[in-house]
C-alpha cells in the first residue's frame, strides 16, 4: 500500500494502492508531491480546505488532484496528503500541505485522463493517474 | 503491433491492429525509429487514434514520434466536419499552441563571442521563467480578454515587438475564432500575470549561430546566412491552454458517452465538430493559441531588448527580425480534397508542425515562393534546424512535419544517467553556456534523452514532409 512513480517517455505517473477510497486518494496526493519534490513528501505543517465533484470515481480522483496542483500554482503551498470524506461522486476534506521544501522534480501542468483507472483489487483499491509534464 | 513498409520511411499500421480502426495508421520514420515507436507503445496510440470518427485517409504518426497521452506525440489526424467528423482537446494537448519563434540577425561570431557569458546572465534574469512566475505583462482582466482576442497585435499595440514580426507569424500572430467568453475564470486567473514567461520543462531559449546552410535558396528568403546569429525560443500558453484543455476534457469526456462514441483511450474524448461544445471548445482553443502568441512575442521582445542592451546597438540595427513563429499543438480547419471531394478537415497536430508548401496562398509574400519556414528544436546542446515545406507534403500528411526531436528516454532513466551539474559541464565543456533554475532540470532534459534530431529530420526530407534549410549549434541556453 502506497504509491510507485509510473515511467513514461515524455512524461510521468503514479500507481496509488489503499484499503479504501478515501486512503487511495491521499496516497495518489502523496505521489503527486513525490513527483514534484523529486523525493519522499514530508509531513505537512498545515491543512487547507480542499473539494471536488465528477461523475464516476475515476474522474473524481483527477479532480482531487487538479485541486492539488492548483493549490500549489496559485499560492506556493504544496499538497502532500488529503483528508477526504469521498462518495461516488464527490469529495470533501483538507490537503495537508508544506511550504518550505526544494522543487527536484519536474513542473506538471495537467492531470491526464491517458489510462486513468480507479480499479478493486483483491486487497482494496488501485489508482493509475498520468501528469503531462 | 505489426507495421509493414510502404515507401521511403513510410509504415503502415494494417487496419485491425486495435479493434474499431477506421483508417489505417501511417507512421514516418527509419528503422531505428519505428522500432522505438514500438517498444514505447506510440504504435499503440497511432492505431487509438485511428478509432476517432470521421478521421480520413490515415492516423499519421511524424518522424519525432514517442508515447504521449491519448494522441502520441508526433500525431496527426484530420476529422471530416461534415461526415460526423470529431474534434479531441487532448489530439491538441494542454499546452495549447506551444511553439518555436526563431529570431535571425546580422551578428557573427566576432561581434558577440566575448559577450556570450554576459548575454546567458542578462537573458536569464530578464526572461521570466519557472513555474508560474509573473511574466513580463501582468494583465487584468479586460487586457487579458484583448490577449486572447488579438494575440500578437494586442502585444504590438503595447508598444512591444515589431509590425513585421506579426506578418512572419502562423496565422499572423491571431487565431480566428477566439472566444474569451468560452474561457473559464480560473484560466484567466491562471494567466493574468504569466504573459511574457518561459515556464518550465522542455521549455528553453537559445542562442545560436548557423553553422551550415543546406538549401540556398530557402535560406535566402529566410534572411539566414551561415555564422549568423540567431535566438530560438520554445514556449507556449502557460496556464491558460492547461485550464482550457483541463476543463474542456471534462466536457468532451461527458459529450463522448451522451453522443455514443467510444474510444480506446479516455484522453481520446471527442465530440462532432458540429457539436455546441465543439464550437465552445474551438473558441477557447483559439483564444489559448493567441495566448501564446501573445506570450512569445513578449518574450522575443525582451531578447531584443537584453541584446541591444548587453551589445549596446538597436535591435534594428543588429536586423532582429522574426524568421517565424510556429505551433506545434493546434487543430484547426483546414481545406483539402480526399477521394475525389474538397472537404472541411478538423487537422490536430499534436507535436507536429503546419508546413505549407511553397505557393499556398496564406504565405506572406516574402515565403511564397520556397514555403513556410519550420522550426525544429533540438535537444539541450544539440544542433537544431530550419525546414522548409514541401509540395508534396499536402498529399503526405496533410502539410505537416515534425516539431522537435522527439524523447527518447523517460526523465527518471534520465536522471539516473548523470547528475544535472554533469550534464551543465559536460555541455560547457562543449562551449555552450547553461543557465537554468535547477540542476534537476538539466538532467531531466539531457541531449542523451532525445532522439538525435538530425536524424529526425533527415526522416522528414527523405519522406517528403518538409526540407532541410539551415542548421543552428547553440551557443548558450537558458532553461526554466
Amino acid at each position: 500500500m502506497g504509491y510507485r512513480i509510473l515511467e513514461h517517455t515524455a512524461d510521468i505517473g503514479i500507481e496509488a494502492t489503499a484499503p479504501d477510497i478515501p486512503t487511495l486518494f491521499s496516497e495518489a496526493v502523496r505521489g503527486l508531491a513525490a513527483v514534484i519534490l523529486d523525493a519522499e513528501p514530508p509531513e505537512p505543517f498545515d491543512r487547507v480546505a480542499a473539494a471536488a465533484g465528477a461523475d464516476d470515481p475515476a474522474a473524481l480522483l483527477a479532480e482531487v488532484l487538479q485541486e492539488a496542483l492548483w493549490r500549489f500554482e496559485s499560492s506556493g503551498w504544496l499538497p502532500v496528503d488529503a483528508e477526504l470524506e469521498v462518495s461516488p461522486t464527490t469529495a470533501a476534506g483538507t490537503f495537508g500541505v508544506v511550504n518550505d521544501f526544494n522543487m527536484g522534480g519536474p513542473a506538471i501542468k495537467a492531470v491526464t485522463y491517458h489510462q486513468l483507472a480507479v480499479e478493486r483489487t483483491a486487497d482494496g483499491w488501485r489508482a493509475t493517474v498520468f501528469f503531462d509534464v | 503491433m505489426k507495421t509493414r513498409s510502404v515507401g521511403p520511411f513510410e509504415w503502415e499500421v494494417p487496419i485491425g491492429e486495435t479493434g474499431g480502426m477506421r483508417v489505417p495508421g501511417r507512421v514516418f520514420a527509419d528503422a531505428a525509429a519505428i522500432e522505438k515507436a514500438r517498444e514505447d507503445r506510440a504504435l499503440e496510440q497511432v492505431a487509438n487514434v485511428a478509432t476517432l470518427p470521421g478521421i480520413v485517409r490515415a492516423s499519421y504518426a511524424m518522424p519525432d514520434i514517442h508515447w504521449g497521452y491519448g494522441f502520441p506525440v508526433g500525431g496527426v489526424a484530420a476529422t471530416d466536419v461534415d461526415a460526423g467528423g470529431v474534434i479531441s482537446p487532448g489530439g491538441v494537448g494542454f499546452d495549447i499552441c506551444c511553439g518555436v519563434r526563431l529570431l535571425r540577425s546580422n551578428l557573427t561570431m566576432a561581434d558577440v563571442r566575448d559577450k556570450i557569458p554576459e548575454l546567458s546572465v542578462q537573458l536569464g534574469m530578464r526572461i521570466p521563467r519557472g513555474i508560474g512566475k509573473n511574466g513580463i505583462l501582468r494583465l487584468d482582466r479586460s487586457e487579458l480578454r484583448g490577449v486572447l482576442t488579438e494575440g500578437a497585435a494586442w502585444v504590438l499595440g503595447r508598444g512591444l515587438g515589431w509590425e513585421s514580426d506579426l506578418e512572419r507569424s502562423e496565422d499572423h500572430g491571431r487565431l480566428a475564432g477566439a472566444d474569451p467568453d468560452a474561457v473559464s475564470d480560473r484560466a484567466y486567473e491562471r494567466g493574468a500575470p504569466q504573459c511574457g514567461s518561459l515556464g518550465a520543462g522542455n521549455h528553453f531559449l537559445e542562442v545560436q549561430v548557423v553553422d551550415l546552410i543546406a538549401d540556398a535558396g530557402a535560406a535566402e528568403a529566410f534572411e539566414l546566412e551561415k555564422g549568423s546569429v540567431c535566438v530560438m525560443l520554445h514556449s507556449g500558453s502557460r496556464g491558460v491552454g492547461h485550464q482550457v484543455c483541463t476543463d474542456q476534457l471534462k466536457v468532451f469526456d461527458k459529450l463522448m458517452r451522451r453522443s455514443g462514441i467510444e474510444v480506446p483511450d479516455r484522453q481520446l474524448a471527442c465530440g462532432p465538430v458540429s457539436a455546441p461544445e465543439a464550437e465552445r471548445y474551438l473558441g477557447a482553443m483559439a483564444a489559448a493559441a493567441n495566448f501564446a502568441r501573445a506570450n512569445r512575442h513578449a518574450l522575443a521582445h525582451e531578447v531584443r531588448e537584453t541584446f541591444a542592451a548587453v551589445l549596446g546597438r538597436s535591435a534594428e540595427d543588429m536586423g532582429m527580425r522574426l524568421v517565424y513563429d510556429v505551433a506545434h499543438n493546434l487543430a484547426k480547419i483546414e481545406r483539402y480534397e480526399v477521394d475525389g471531394r474538397e472537404r472541411d478537415l478538423c487537422v490536430h497536430r499534436k507535436g507536429a508542425t503546419r508546413a505549407f508548401g511553397p505557393g499556398h496562398p496564406e504565405l506572406v509574400d516574402r515565403y511564397k515562393a520556397v514555403g513556410q519556414p519550420v522550426i525544429v528544436p533540438g535537444s539541450m546542446g544539440t544542433e537544431s534546424w530550419v525546414l522548409v515545406g514541401t509540395t508534396e507534403g499536402r498529399e503526405k500528411a496533410f502539410w505537416s512535419t515534425c516539431h522537435g526531436a522527439g524523447r527518447a528516454m523517460s526523465r527518471t532513466q534520465a536522471k539516473k544517467r548523470m547528475g544535472g551539474d554533469q550534464v551543465r559541464s559536460d555541455l560547457e565543456a562543449q562551449g555552450i553556456l547553461v543557465n537554468a533554475t535547477h540542476p534537476g532540470l538539466l538532467a531531466e532534459e539531457a541531449p542523451y534523452a532525445y532522439k538525435d534530431v538530425t536524424s529526425v529530420v533527415d526522416t522528414c526530407e527523405g519522406a517528403g514532409l518538409s526540407k532541410k534549410v539551415a542548421r543552428l549549434r547553440p551557443l548558450a541556453v537558458i532553461k526554466g
